[in-house]
């Protein structure tokens, strides 16, 4: 392996022109020292530049000797000039630190990102977020990263309690979700009500809505990259909250070349719980908690190694009657660790190497009256993952990598103590990609990609081509052509209204796995550098989904996939997303809409016809704003939606129980989701001030979720019991107001 | 800091106002008709059951009514239908029962039920609708034993006589004497092919006493207690039934029936939204609230057979 990646550093390295002299380094924040990803560096005389990596590393090559000026620029940032001599064929390097521009609070702030380097950077369908951004909306409790992104044009979630991604009409397990690089496969914390992202521990988000490139794969539909803070180089630092639900606390600092982080959260309703159960009240005992650790130290100037853990667990303990042995316990959770080398091998070729460990565990066990009912689910997914970037030259950047996952899925339920279903597969998944992201001229940048994959299961392989162009038209206008076909192995086994206790199972031999081709295009107008707005048409083509068998026995021990799964489900998603930007200023915000088609056909539902799946939306919008007035920031968010398709009743009739012979009503359901529930609309708003507490920056925030309390409709369901077919529709959550403190030290 | 109030500012508050209470006025509330799908009355709904090794037995034909409507036998009711049973070469004409609205009676001279053979049935109206529905009985089943087991080992603690060696004597016979979620009630099965099973539980007392107490059930909840219920299907793949303790609530008698299942006894109760008897919710939890599968032309409901065998035991307070 070493000689091969010493082959491979000496063929690049004859690659590059040897009287150019290249320009490489690190971008940092100059106040905690995080690397800064996707920063923009860049030559504007020469025409030369470079983005920097998920590492904040850049390189520009083919830099003609001389003086010339160079830019640094990062969104919400000061710029940097500084002018830089280079000799012929030298090799300099130069590592960056940028100033944040939320230090002039008090200013209008201007968000001085290079214009031209960042439209080339838009690819299409890819929203980078900043953490900053995400705590100033408004939310129940503290900001949440899922509940966020759900204000994003083509973003829908299931319910009010739900923070499951549905995105472009894809279900929640159709999207990635990756924590430094680590997949999670149950971001969800309170049964979906929060994410297990701590806020304060979000450095940098990047979501790809569609047409994700080649160094992601394994989901049919999108993907949610969150990277974390590494932790303060400078000084030891912390932050921290306190809401009505949950306290929060970071701390971090410096190390010897480096730094650490550790983050915690834990809701603290258990003993108010406790409380009411002890005057009489049946209630649950319910609590999560999730700790982020990091320790980063570099090794000389090329080298770095990172650790990081994460762990997150619910625990829900419902003793309806201890002597009856009747209850209801409910666990689940994620852990992750990973272990990452990364490295400079030469100024151009920059590896990054991988190991780690991702658990998730769910656990069911339900008792009623001595009959115990137990669901147990792991996956253990042990990765060994390499990626190389390789600058090669200034209108290329060369990503490839390989992946090699080891996967342990173990599901079992027993009833009245005894075992119905024991599934144990250990399969792997080898993968490796390479990505060109080639600037083809100044104005037009196209990535293409190549992804294959092995997965055991089936000795299935595959091939998946990535494509994403972006052309400048004229200044202030691009467009952006993007697509690929995708494949999913792993399949998710969950409800639609909750999530909590969900269930990974891979899909084997017997079924084949999901197929999605994805094309999306777009147009962007950008005026000025206060105001984006986008137009983006999507079309995903679907084909051999899957969906849980819920008419199989009860006590089924069939452990195939085709058992266990509706299969052959095909459809489509298509619509076209608009979304207006208001970058900079005291008022900040966007406004979005998506017009939506989504449609799934399968075999043995609805009687084969088509149908819309529950959360086909024709029309979403959504409208956010931030108002900065001093120590004031005011906040507001808008949703709109269609409402969801639900099954309606088409007539009542009589029938008796088979089993029992008893007359029983019921109503006859008519074609499936052929009914819209009202439309769903909410507002919320947040108020926040900032003030200094014991010579520290502290901010005390109320939040309002649904200001006007509609009780948006949830489900409906049929009461036959009564003499008449009675239609009850479950609604959602009212006002909710919630106040806390935020504090930094 | 001070604001100054300008007509701009009085302006944008008011609209912000007047959008918040019209927001507010968009009531999410509705009419129950609002709810319901595309009417689908008067189609025809079969309910019979054919169990092996028993005469052909009474069914109904009824019609569906709108959704929303209250419910009436005399509405649903199909009184004047020309009914007609066939097996082999024989065919068997149903007459109205004229003490039941919408049952039929089978001729006096019916045969038993055979194991393992095609029946066919076929109803018309006088305005020209027609049924028309078959089912393949199951074969025979047998139960072979009955055991108490200990619920922690899962060995056999006592085995307790069936009907085939006592007959209605089990519900005194000692060894039938449960004391209440003492141990798992085991039924073993002759080995056979059968898809699938449902399992009922039925209290043959009239008033016994209730047996379950629990802190957590309120007055009204134990009135719903039923006296009889059924499981979901169940394969049974190793021949062993179990019979869990929920399903008991009541002290004395109890019978416990294993119905081997046809395709379409099958195929309705596992894609019945509501077997438990209500309910259904409509768009939730994965679209649970889904047409059942009849395997019934030209109307809904289930023409479907089973085979059966039962155990008997009373059940006591410890």
């Amino acid at each position: 392996m070493r000689t091969c990646c010493k082959l491979l550093w000496i063929l690049l390295s004859l690659c590059q022109p040897s009287f150019a002299a290249t320009l490489s380094g690190f971008v940092r924040d100059a106040e905690d020292g995080e690397n800064l990803p996707n920063a923009t560096v860049s030559f504007d005389s020469l025409r030369l530049g470079a983005l920097s990596n998920a590492d904040g590393y850049y390189a520009v090559q083919n830099i003609p000797a001389g003086r010339h000026a160079l830019t640094i620029s990062y969104i919400g940032y000061r710029v940097q000039r500084d002018t830089v001599e280079f000799d012929q064929g030298q090799q300099l390097r130069l590592d960056i630190e940028l100033q944040s521009e939320l230090i002039r609070i008090e200013e209008e702030t201007v968000v001085t990102a290079d214009r031209l380097q960042d439209e080339l950077r838009q690819q299409a369908s890819v929203t980078a977020l900043q953490a900053k951004t995400l705590e100033r909306l408004p939310a129940i409790g503290e900001p949440d990263l899922l509940r966020s992104l759900q204000l994003l044009p083509g973003v829908q979630s299931a319910s009010d309690i739900s923070s499951g991604l549905y995105v472009r009409g894809g279900g929640p397990d159709q999207t990635r979700i990756l924590l430094d690089q680590v997949p999670l496969y149950n971001p969800a914390h309170a049964f979906g009500f929060f994410s297990t992202f701590n806020p304060d521990a979000i450095k940098d988000i990047t979501f790809y809505k569609g047409a994700y490139p080649a160094q992601y794969g394994g989901n049919l539909g999108a993907v949610l990259d969150v990277q974390n803070i590494e932790g303060n180089r400078r000084r030891v630092s912390g932050r921290g909250g306190i809401s009505l639900i949950s306290g929060r606390l970071l701390a971090e600092g410096p190390i010897e070349h480096g730094s650490w982080l550790l983050a915690g959260r834990r809701t603290y309703l258990d003993p108010v719980l406790a409380v009411v159960r002890r005057n009489g009240i049946d209630v649950p005992d319910y609590y999560f908690y999730d700790f982020n650790f990091k320790v980063h130290r570099t090794l000389g100037d090329d080298d770095t190694m990172v650790l990081s853990a994460y762990w997150g667990r619910d625990l829900l303990d419902f003793a309806l009657d201890p002597d009856a042995e009747t209850y209801f316990n409910i666990r689940w959770g994620n852990r992750a660790v990973s272990g990452r080398w990364k490295r400079v091998f030469t100024p151009t070729l920059f590896g990054r190497f991988t190991a780690f460990y991702s658990e998730y565990k769910s656990d069911i066990a339900l008792s009623f009256f001595e009959t115990p009912i137990d669901f147990g689910n792991q996956v253990r997914d042990v990765s060994f993952k390499a990626d190389i970037d390789y600058f090669a030259g200034s209108n290329h950047t060369i990503k490839s990598g390989l992946q090699l996952s080891h996967y342990a899925f173990d599901f079992a339920s027993s009833f009245n103590r005894q075992q119905q279903f024991d599934l144990n597969t250990n399969p792997l998944l080898l993968s490796a990609y390479a990505q060109d992201d080639w600037q083809m001229t100044p104005l037009t940048d196209l990535r293409i990609g190549l992804r294959s994959s092995y997965f055991s299961e089936g000795a299935r392989a595959v091939l998946e081509p990535r494509f994403s162009l972006s052309q400048v038209l004229q200044p202030g206008w691009r467009f952006k052509l993007a697509g690929g076909l995708y494949h999913q192995y792993l399949q998710l086994v969950t409800s639609e209204g909750f999530s909590g206790g969900d269930f990974w199972v891979p899909l084997d031999e017997s079924v084949t796995p999901g197929r999605s081709w994805q094309l999306v295009t777009g147009l962007e107008w950008e005026p000025s550098q206060r105001y984006r707005l986008s137009a983006e048409a999507y079309y995903t083509d679907l084909d051999n989904l899957v969906l849980l068998d819920n008419d199989s026995v009860a006590d089924s021990d069939q452990t195939r996939s085709i058992d266990v799964f509706k299969t052959d489900g095909s459809g489509y998603a298509t619509g076209l997303e608009l979304f207006l930007e208001k970058r900079t200023g005291r008022l900040r915000g966007w406004l979005g809409y998506t017009l939506g088609w989504t449609r799934r056909t399968f075999p043995e539902i609805n009687e084969g016809r088509t149908f819309p799946p529950k959360y086909d939306r024709r029309h979403d919008a959504s409208f956010t704003a931030t108002y900065r007035l001093g120590k004031w920031i005011a906040s507001t968010s808008f949703v709109y939606g269609t409402g969801q398709a639900f099954t309606p009743a088409a007539a009542r009739y009589q029938l008796r129980d088979p089993a029992t012979g008893i007359f029983e009503d019921r109503a006859l359901p008519a074609e499936r989701n052929s009914g819209r529930l009202l439309p769903y609309h909410r507002i919320d708003a947040g108020l926040r001030r900032s003030f200094a507490l014991w010579s520290r920056d502290a901010e005390a925030f109320v939040q309002i979720f649904n200001v006007y309390s509609r009780r948006n409709e949830w489900f409906v369901q049929y009461n036959t019991e009564d003499l008449a077919t009675e239609p009850e529709v479950v609604k959602m959550l009212p006002v909710i107001p919630t106040f806390g403190l935020n504090f930094s030290f | 800091m001070s604001m100054r109030y300008t007509p701009t500012h009085i302006l944008r508050t008011r609209a912000t106002w007047a959008l918040l209470v019209l927001l507010a006025a968009c009531s999410a509330d509705r009419k129950p008709g609002e709810l319901f799908g595309p009417s689908e009355a008067d189609v025809l709904v079969i309910d019979a059951i054919l169990t092996v090794d028993q005469p052909l037995p009474d069914l109904f034909l009824k019609r569906t009514l709108e959704p929303g409507a209250a419910h009436s036998t005399e509405a649903a009711a199909i009184v004047d239908a020309q009914i007609v049973v066939r097996s082999g070469n024989q065919s068997y004409s149903y007459a109205p029962d004229p003490d039941s609205l919408g049952r039929y009676l089978p001729p006096a001279d019916a045969p038993m039920v055979e194991p393992q053979r095609l029946y066919e049935l076929e109803a018309s109206t006088p305005d020209g609708q027609v049924l028309r529905a078959q089912t393949t009985t199951p074969q025979r089943i047998r139960v072979e034993r009955f055991l108490l087991l200990d619920e922690e080992t899962l060995q056999v603690d006592s085995q307790l006589a069936l009907f085939s060696e006592l007959g209605d004597g089990v519900y005194e016979a000692q060894t039938n004497q449960v004391p209440y979620r003492q141990g798992l009630l085991e039924v073993r099965l002759s080995a056979n092919d059968i898809d699938a099973y449902q399992l009922a539980i039925f209290n043959l007392e009239e008033d016994s006493p209730l047996l379950i107490e629990a802190d957590f059930l309120e007055e009204d909840d134990l009135a719903e207690f039923d006296r009889s219920g059924a499981s979901p299907p169940l394969a049974i793949s190793d021949g062993n039934a179990r019979l869990p303790w929920f399903g008991i609530a009541f002290e004395g008698r109890h019978k416990f029936l294993i119905y081997a299942l046809d395709k379409n006894w099958y195929d309705f109760i596992r894609t019945d939204p509501d077997s438990d008897g209500g309910g259904g919710g409509g768009g939730l939890l994965g679209d649970q609230f889904q047409r059942p599968r009849f395997n019934v032309d030209g109307g809904i409901g289930f023409f479907a057979s089973a085979a059966v065998d039962s155990v008997g035991f009373t059940v006591y307070a410890p």
